[in-house]
């Protein structure tokens, strides 16, 4: 059975002038431990699953099952990282990684040493009273990683958290963030339009296509390439095969889409 | 190395030259401003019965500072302008928090809170005599009453202008509403709370001195009230430079104070 289930998953955003159905009839389940990207273009509603998981939106129509219960019945313990770091400017680095054991009410204590240790994993020395307006945009998400993590959540929702940041931070925030999650075997849901830095993380991929948005398409990343860090992944022969899978399928739904729209111009 | 210094050295110097050119056009529109009052006052270019001049300004403030019977005055309208400025600026926040935290109650007060808005407050004046009595409560109602509502609709849009994502983190972690405000939605307005605080010093003034006007037997705007009944034009003319000087120096405080909180708050 699965750890996480989405059954039958629909969501509408509504407005005054109509509505847009973001999410249509979606279903999967997940594995405890699993690492799963959710790909496809913009629109498709990636970010709305994740939304709807962490229990910030009530999904339209269906149900969110997490470890046989029903979600809203129990508060399931989530961790959510968005593109941006969203760090509080006006709380040191300390104060923010805090803030959710002190919405949690843990101890405080064992919270600040926790942390403390957790900023040196993620290679961050003598930054806890600094503010967040003096470090780097890596560093940012870094501490922005770290303020996820301490509250040892049961899944963790990646909302396309490397996607602000310059290519050559990006892989090695990958590497770190994977063999972290690795190591505390994290149930990990990744929402990502790069199609090399969803294989070089996930153990499945979602392709998603959009209007409205589903699962189009589910692909397995070979036991290979999830044993590698993310950069070494991404220089293995079969990297290649499957990204090109992956393009072509995601190229489908452009081709299928693309004449639709050009005759609404037209007419 | 050395010529890089030298340009530095230059470029600081210009800068001290600048400020020194500015200091002293400063100084002399002062000082120009008050010798052609008193030499007009003085050779009858303008009625000094009227207009009153430095030197018996002076004098008089000199007379009555001396005696004790200005200091009264002045404790009085302060007293009145800062309580009228806190109490403004705090209910203005707290009304802005409970629009914030329903949005029904918002949508349901905007059309209200823009007749309030809009309207004159000090017209309100005798009204506000009549329901809190003529003494100093009204008029520090009155100053307080003439912020409120600017300061609630300012606080309640920049409360809605906060990126929404900052909430999301929060809500990612199962925060309250409460606990969202706290955390993020008050701490991120801070500073346009505190730009606030400038505009009402100002309004605060008006507020006061209106309601002085209307009832008070104190203050800088009876003084200003009395002088004109009784034509004694070189009281209100001093009462005005005080009122200037008083209210100069409170917007510098509050400026100061800004600079500090921003420092410490970020």
């Amino acid at each position: 059975m699965g750890y996480l289930q989405l059954k039958h998953v629909s969501h509408h955003y509504f407005s005054s002038k109509g509505f847009i159905k973001a999410l249509e009839n979606t279903s999967f389940s997940i594995k405890e431990g699993e690492f799963i990207s959710l790909l496809g273009p913009s629109g498709c509603g990636k970010s709305t699953i994740l939304s709807i998981v962490a229990g910030i939106i009530q999904p339209t129509g269906g149900k969110v099952v997490f470890n046989e219960q029903l979600c809203g019945d129990v508060n399931v313990e989530i961790g959510y990282m968005l593109q941006e770091d969203y760090l509080f400017p006006w709380k040191t680095i300390m104060d923010n990684i805090l803030i959710g054991p002190k919405i949690y009410r843990l101890n405080m204590e064992e919270a600040k040493e926790k942390a403390l240790q957790m900023l040196k994993e993620v290679q961050l020395k003598d930054v806890e009273n600094l503010y967040p307006d003096s470090l780097s945009g890596g560093m940012r998400q870094r501490v922005a990683l770290v303020r996820t993590l301490i509250t040892n959540p049961k899944v963790l929702l990646l909302d396309e958290p490397f996607s602000a940041l310059d290519y050559q931070t990006k892989l090695t925030l990958e590497d770190l963030v994977f063999n972290l999650l690795r190591q505390y075997r994290k149930t990990t849901l990744l929402v990502t339009h790069d199609i090399g830095e969803a294989i070089a993380m996930s153990d499945r991929i979602f392709v998603m296509k959009t209007n409205p948005g589903s699962i189009k398409k589910t692909f397995n990343v070979p036991i290979e390439l999830r044993n590698e860090t993310p950069f070494l992944v991404r220089r293995h022969p079969k990297f290649r095969v499957l990204f090109d899978q992956i393009w072509s399928e995601l190229n489908k739904y452009k081709a299928t889409l693309e004449p639709r729209k050009s005759k609404e111009k037209k007419s | 190395m050395k010529l890089d210094q030298q340009l530095f050295e230059n470029y600081k110097k210009n800068i001290k030259r600048e400020h020194k050119v500015i200091l002293f056009w400063q100084i002399i529109i002062l000082i120009g401003f008050f010798s052609i009052w008193e030499t007009a006052s003085h050779l009858y270019w303008i009625d000094p019965l009227l207009f009153s001049s430095p030197s018996k300004i002076m004098s008089l403030l000199h007379e009555r500072f001396v005696n004790g019977t200005m200091i009264g005055h002045i404790v009085a309208t302060l007293f009145e302008t800062v309580l009228g400025f806190v109490i403004g600026t705090i209910a203005g926040i707290i009304l802005a928090t409970f629009l914030w935290f329903s949005p029904r109650l918002s949508k349901v007060m905007d059309p209200y809170l823009v007749i309030l808005n809009a309207m004159p407050k000090v017209a309100l004046g005798p009204i506000i005599i009549v329901a809190f009595g003529p003494g100093y409560i009204s008029i520090i109602a009155m100053g307080a009453m003439i912020s409120v509502i600017i300061t609630t609709l300012v606080v309640y849009s920049s409360f809605k202008e906060v990126d929404p994502n900052y909430v999301k983190v929060l809500q990612s972690f199962g925060a309250t509403r409460w606990q969202c405000f706290k955390e993020s939605i008050f701490p991120a307005t801070l500073p346009t709370m505190i730009s606030t605080l400038k505009v009402n010093v100002g309004l605060s003034w008006v507020g006061v001195i209106v309601g002085e006007f209307l009832v008070s037997k104190r203050g800088l705007g009876y003084l200003i009230v009395y002088g004109f009944q009784v034509f004694d034009f070189t009281l209100v003319m001093s009462s005005l430079l005080l009122i200037a000087i008083l209210a100069a120096m409170m917007y510098k405080i509050v400026e100061s104070l800004e600079g500090w909180l921003m420092k410490h708050t970020k």
